[in-house]
C-alpha cells in the first residue's frame, strides 16, 4: 500500500498498522493526528472527554522511541499493541483523566488512580485518545440515557448505535478510534457492536480485572475490547486478561495466546470438528426475519466449513429477563449508594443546605438519571424485608437453573450460535418511553451473562436498509480459544 | 406481586433517599409496575431445593495480604484521594453540620 492511500484509509487490522510502522509508511504521530482530524469533524456525541494533548505527547513518544530505541521495528511481543489509538469507556478510571460514567452525579469526578484493564492496554502500547460516551452508569440499551447527551449512530443518524457501550461501537465504526474497551453487564457490548457493525467480546466473568471499573452489578460486569476484526479483539482482550490482585474475583488461571489462535484459524480456516449448538429458545417469533436469515445463513455457512450443528434447549430462557431485572437492579442499589456526595462527585448547593443526613443524601442523588433512579427503586424493592425471599432470592435460583441449562448445552456442543438481539438498530425514540420493550432487546445477551459465560458478536450481514446484523456466540467459562476460533470462521464466512 | 402505587413508589423511593418529582412517581407507577408485572413469571419457574447463583465466581475468592500500602500523593504531599473529595478541610471530608 502506497503512503498516500495508506493515510487516506483506515487499516484493518493492528498487524497492518505495525506493518506500516515497521516500513516507515506511518508514524504512531500521524495515526493519532488522523483520528483527531477525525474526532473534530465528528458529530457523533461519541466522547465525554478527549485527552487530546496527553495522546498526542504520546504518539510522539512512541515515534520517536520506534526510531531511536526499537531500531525502526515495533516491539510486537513486549508492546502488541505499541501506537495503537484506542478510545476507553468513560466507566474505567484514569489517573487524573474525568471519569463520568455517563453521570451527572460525577461530572466533576477526577479519579486518583488507574484502572488495571487500561494500565495494561498502556503498558502495551495503547494511545488513549479520551473518554467514550455511553449509558449512564452502563444502564441502557440505546444510549441514550447519558447525562452528556445520546450517541449518534455511526452511519444511520436517526438510529440508536445500542448501548450501554455506545459510544464505543459508533467510535470504532465511525474511524474515531481503531479500537476500544466497552463493558458488558447484560449486552453491553455485543448490543452495540451488532448495531454498529463492529466485533465485540466479552470475556468470561473473572477472567479481566474490575479494578477500576466503576460498578454497575458486581456479579455480572465484564470489561472487553469493541473492534473492527475478531484478531484485534482477541489481542486485545488477551493483553487486558489476568490474575490481579486488587479484585478478589479475577481470575487465576493462565491466559492462552488468543491472538495466535485467531491467526491460526485464519490462516487455515475449518470448522472440522467443531460442533455448533443452536437453541431453539432462541429462534422466537418477533425475531426480525431478515436477523433470522442471516444467523440461518451463517450457521449454514459453519457447516459447509465442516462443522455439525446440533439443536440444544436453553430452557430457562424465558426468564432470562426477568431474572437480569432483579439481579442487576439489586446489586446496583447497593453499588450506586456510595454516590453520596461526601468522598467525591458533586455536591449541589441544596445539599449544603439540607437539615438532615436523610435530605442532605437526596439533594445529592437528584443528580442521578430516570433510568438509573427506575432501577435502583427496583432493586431496592427487590431487597426490601418482606420481598427479598419471592424477588432476589428467587432470580438467584433461576440464574443457576439458567447456569445449569448451559452446562447441560455445552456437553453436546462447543460454541452456541443466536442472533444477538431480534431487531437491527431501531430509530431513537422508538422505547425510550417504554421501559420494558428496551429491556428486552437484551433478551439473546443476558443469559450468558447470568452464566459468567465468555460471548461475542460478529457483524455478518446488513438488511435492506444496511443496518448491521450481528452473529452471537457463546462458549463455555473460559474456553474464549473456541469461541475465537469459531467468531473468525464467522467472519471469513461473511467475508466471503 | 404487590399493587404498585404511588405510597410504594414513595416509600422505596425514601428507603433509597432519592427524592421524586410528581411527574416522576406517576412514570415510576407505571414502567415499575410493567417490569415487575413481567418478573412475576419468576413464580412460574420451579426452583425447589436449588441454591441461589449470588456470586460470578465459584469457590472463595482469593485473599491477599494484611498490608498497608499508603494511597499515592500529590505534591504537597497530601493523599490523591482527597483530591476528588467535593470539600476538604483540615486534610478530612468536610460535610454540613446536620445536627
Amino acid at each position: 500500500m502506497s503512503p498516500t492511500n495508506f493515510m487516506s484509509t483506515f487499516s484493518k487490522t493492528i498487524r497492518e498498522i505495525h506493518d506500516a510502522y515497521d516500513s516507515g509508511q506511518l508514524t504512531p504521530s500521524q495515526l493519532t493526528q488522523r483520528y483527531w482530524d477525525q474526532i473534530q469533524k465528528s458529530k457523533h456525541n461519541a466522547y465525554i472527554t478527549l485527552c487530546q494533548e496527553r495522546s498526542i505527547a504520546q504518539a510522539a513518544a512512541f515515534t520517536q522511541d520506534l526510531k531511536s530505541k526499537y531500531g525502526g521495528k515495533v516491539p510486537r511481543t513486549q508492546m502488541p499493541l505499541f501506537g495503537i489509538p484506542m478510545g476507553i469507556k468513560d466507566v474505567q478510571t484514569m489517573d487524573g483523566i474525568r471519569t463520568t460514567a455517563g453521570s451527572k452525579m460525577l461530572e466533576n469526578y477526577i479519579p486518583p488512580y488507574t484502572a488495571t484493564s487500561v494500565i495494561r492496554l498502556e503498558a502495551a502500547g495503547a494511545i488513549a485518545l479520551g473518554k467514550l460516551n455511553m449509558d449512564e452508569f452502563a444502564m441502557g440499551s440505546s444510549n441514550e440515557n447519558s447525562a452528556f447527551g445520546p450517541v449518534i449512530h455511526p452511519t444511520h443518524a436517526d438510529r440508536v448505535p445500542g448501548g450501554s457501550s455506545g459510544g464505543s461501537g459508533t467510535a470504532v465504526a465511525a474511524d474515531l478510534c481503531f479500537a476500544a474497551t466497552g463493558t458488558d453487564t447484560g449486552g453491553s457490548i455485543r448490543l452495540p457492536a451488532s448495531f454498529c457493525g463492529i466485533v465485540g467480546l466479552k470475556p468470561t466473568y473473572g477472567r479481566v480485572s474490575r479494578y477500576g471499573l466503576i460498578a454497575f452489578a458486581s456479579s455480572l460486569d465484564q470489561i472487553g475490547p469493541m473492534t473492527k476484526t475478531v484478531e484485534d479483539s482477541a489481542l486485545i482482550a488477551q493483553v487486558m486478561a489476568g490474575e490481579d490482585p486488587y479484585d478478589a474475583t479475577s481470575s487465576d488461571r493462565p491466559v492462552e495466546n488468543w491472538y495466535q489462535t485467531a491467526l491460526t484459524a485464519q490462516q487455515a480456516p475449518s470448522a472440522k470438528g467443531l460442533r455448533i449448538g443452536v437453541p431453539k429458545e432462541y429462534f422466537i417469533d418477533g425475531i426480525d426475519p431478515e436477523v433470522r436469515q442471516a444467523v440461518e445463513a451463517a450457521i449454514e455457512k459453519f457447516k459447509s466449513q465442516g462443522a455439525s450443528i446440533v439443536p440444544v434447549s436453553l430452557p430457562h430462557t424465558e426468564y432470562a429477563v426477568a431474572t437480569y431485572y432483579v439481579i442487576a437492579v439489586s446489586e446496583a442499589s447497593s453499588n450506586l449508594s456510595r454516590m453520596d456526595g461526601v468522598r467525591f462527585g458533586v455536591r449541589p448547593k441544596e445539599a449544603t443546605e439540607a437539615s438532615n443526613p436523610a435530605d442532605f443524601y437526596k439533594k445529592v442523588r437528584a443528580n442521578f438519571g430516570p433510568e438509573v433512579k427506575r432501577r435502583i427503586i427496583l432493586g431496592t424493592f427487590a431487597l426490601s424485608s418482606g420481598y427479598y425471599d419471592a424477588y432476589y432470592r428467587r432470580a438467584g435460583q433461576v440464574r443457576r437453573l439458567m447456569r445449569n441449562d448451559f452446562e447441560a448445552a455445552f456437553k453436546t456442543c462447543d460454541v452456541i450460535v443466536s442472533p444477538v438481539s431480534p431487531t437491527t438498530a431501531f430509530k431513537m425514540g422508538e422505547k425510550s418511553k417504554n421501559p420494558l420493550q428496551m429491556y428486552l432487546t437484551d433478551i439473546f445477551t443476558i443469559p450468558a451473562s447470568m452464566a459468567g459465560l465468555p460471548a461475542m458478536s460478529v457483524p455478518v450481514a446488513r438488511d435492506r436498509e444496511g443496518l448491521s446484523i450481528g452473529l452471537h456466540l457463546i462458549a463455555p467459562r473460559f474456553a474464549e480459544e473456541t469461541l475465537i476460533r469459531a467468531a473468525v470462521l464467522a467472519e471469513t464466512g461473511a467475508n466471503s | 406481586m404487590p399493587e404498585v402505587n404511588e405510597a410504594l413508589i414513595r416509600k422505596v423511593a425514601d428507603l433509597a433517599r432519592l427524592e421524586l418529582k410528581e411527574s416522576e412517581i406517576q412514570e415510576y407507577v407505571k414502567s415499575i409496575g410493567d417490569i415487575l408485572k413481567h418478573v412475576d413469571q419468576l413464580s412460574s419457574a420451579t426452583v425447589e431445593g436449588v441454591e441461589p447463583m449470588i456470586h460470578g465466581v465459584d469457590g472463595t475468592l482469593r485473599l491477599r495480604p494484611d498490608e498497608i500500602i499508603a494511597f499515592p500523593t500529590d505534591e504537597q504531599g497530601k493523599p490523591k484521594v482527597m483530591q476528588s473529595a467535593p470539600e476538604v478541610m483540615y486534610d478530612g471530608y468536610k460535610v454540613p453540620q446536620i445536627l
